[in-house]
């Protein structure tokens, strides 16, 4: 065990057991279930029985927990697996290809802002600037501000010197470890340009990388495999499905692993295939 | 099956915030009663649930208390470097604690991908799936996570110098 390693469990541990009284979360969660219910009208919620109380004074199983919940669920909230289907792909496995797609094409607009230095709390501002209603999901904000900045347009919400500059340093370091260099890399680096700090090194290469330059150390080729893999991945969760699918479509498909199914599912639905099951 | 004690150890550990921790946890288990057949039907129910816990805390909305955690962990972060200067031999305790207190100077994914690999002790690609991004960001935000707490080795090598000199 490294260093800090030991001293970062050592600060967890010091206030982990400081935790709330879990009967007074239980009796919160009820409220709070009651006024969700209210609010999902026509969601009917199976039984009366909810969070036992043998959650709260340690275990619950699933079975316990809820009873009876396959009794007039909510066919929105809670839907069945489907079968493939023989007639071509259902509307929902349609919906999953153009959802993917949608995803992966808002990729850059998404790296575009981000990269800027904004964060989730500017799209709040910026969807209360541009009268947009939204709801949990800030994706779209976040996609038309990236857009704009792709434009070289200026946004209604504007950042401090400092996040700009923290914005640029973040920037060079996600180019630097996208790039497939490590610690040991930036190292090198740091001997080779003579920088007393490695952490130096990589701000300095990661500049270096995102102007188009070469690096005098080669990065590994397994890290540039995994940004590819990771877009595949994104474009399968972007597409509704979930890591159980993931398990479903390795049996299908017969890989190895729920991984494989995620970016061999993630590759189709970006070219635009169907998958053979709905998203759960 | 799930222990709600451990979710809220967990969820206090992530937060860095017992309130905080606590409304997470709430609001996530009382959305999860609404499709719980769903849950049940994964391959470990505890996983999903701490895995909405985890995307709840990065995106919760009400941002002035994590912003307030944050001006708190600020402040004592810096009553803790004033307090270091007189401090020759600090008890272990009183380390943890202070470490406690700059971890709340990080933001959400630093600090996620930081309890993610140390307390939950998952690995890189773990995280990455977890957070929806690829093993390199992880890297890079444990990267500077552990540089802004003076934790990255460069800076520990750096702190044995100047003690040696």
């Amino acid at each position: 065990m490294t260093d800090h390693e030991e001293q970062l469990r050592e600060a967890f541990g010091t206030r982990e057991n400081d935790t709330p009284d879990p009967a007074a979360v239980y009796a919160r969660v009820q409220e709070l279930s009651q006024t969700y219910k209210r609010r999902r009208r026509g969601a009917q919620f199976a039984g009366g029985a909810v969070l036992g109380a043998g959650l709260i004074v340690g275990a619950f199983q699933a079975p316990a927990l809820f009873t009876n919940p396959s009794a007039g669920n909510d066919s929105t909230i809670v839907a069945p697996a489907a079968a493939p289907s023989p007639s071509g792909p259902s509307d929902k496995a349609l919906a999953a290809v153009k959802a993917a797609r949608q995803s992966a094409a808002d990729r850059p607009r998404l790296d575009a802002y981000f990269a800027a230095g904004y964060d989730y709390d500017d799209a709040v501002k910026l969807a209360q600037a541009w009268k947009i209603k939204h709801g949990e999901d800030l994706t779209a904000v976040k996609a038309k501000a990236g857009q704009e900045l792709l434009d070289g347009k200026k946004l209604p919400v504007q950042l401090s010197a400092a996040e700009k500059a923290q914005a640029k340093e973040d920037a060079a370091l996600n180019a630097f470890f996208n790039a497939g260099y490590d610690y040991d890399a930036a190292k090198k680096l740091a001997q080779i340009w003579k920088l007393d700090d490695p952490s130096d090194a990589k701000v300095a290469a990661g500049k270096k990388l995102l102007a188009g330059e070469e690096l005098p150390v080669k990065a590994t080729p397994v890290e540039q495999q995994s940004e590819q893999e990771a877009k595949q991945v994104d474009a399968f969760f972007a597409g509704g499905y979930s890591m159980d699918d993931a398990a479903e479509l390795a049996g299908i498909w017969k890989l190895p692993t729920p991984y494989d199914a995620k970016v061999a599912g993630g590759e189709k639905l970006l070219a635009g295939q169907a998958l053979p099951i709905d998203p759960q | 099956m799930a222990r709600l004690p451990s979710l809220l150890r967990y969820a206090v550990v992530l937060t860095g915030d017992r309130e905080l921790g606590q409304d997470v946890v709430q609001e996530v288990l009382a959305r999860a009663q609404l499709k719980w057949r769903r849950i049940s039907e994964a391959d470990s129910p505890e996983a999903y649930v701490r895995r909405m816990v985890l995307n709840e805390y990065l995106s919760w909305r009400r941002s002035w208390a994590v912003r307030n955690v944050h001006a708190v962990g600020e402040r004592l972060a810096d009553l803790d470097d004033q307090r270091r200067g007189v401090q020759d031999h600090a008890d272990s305790v009183v380390e943890a604690d202070a470490l406690w207190n700059r971890l709340a100077t990080l933001g959400r994914k630093q600090r996620a991908v930081l309890v993610l690999r140390y307390y939950e002790q998952l690995d890189d690609n773990q995280i990455a799936d977890l957070l929806g991004c690829t093993p390199a960001t992880v890297r890079s935000h444990a990267s500077r996570a552990l540089k802004t707490l003076r934790l990255s080795p460069e800076f520990r090598t750096r702190i044995h110098a100047q003690e040696k000199s």
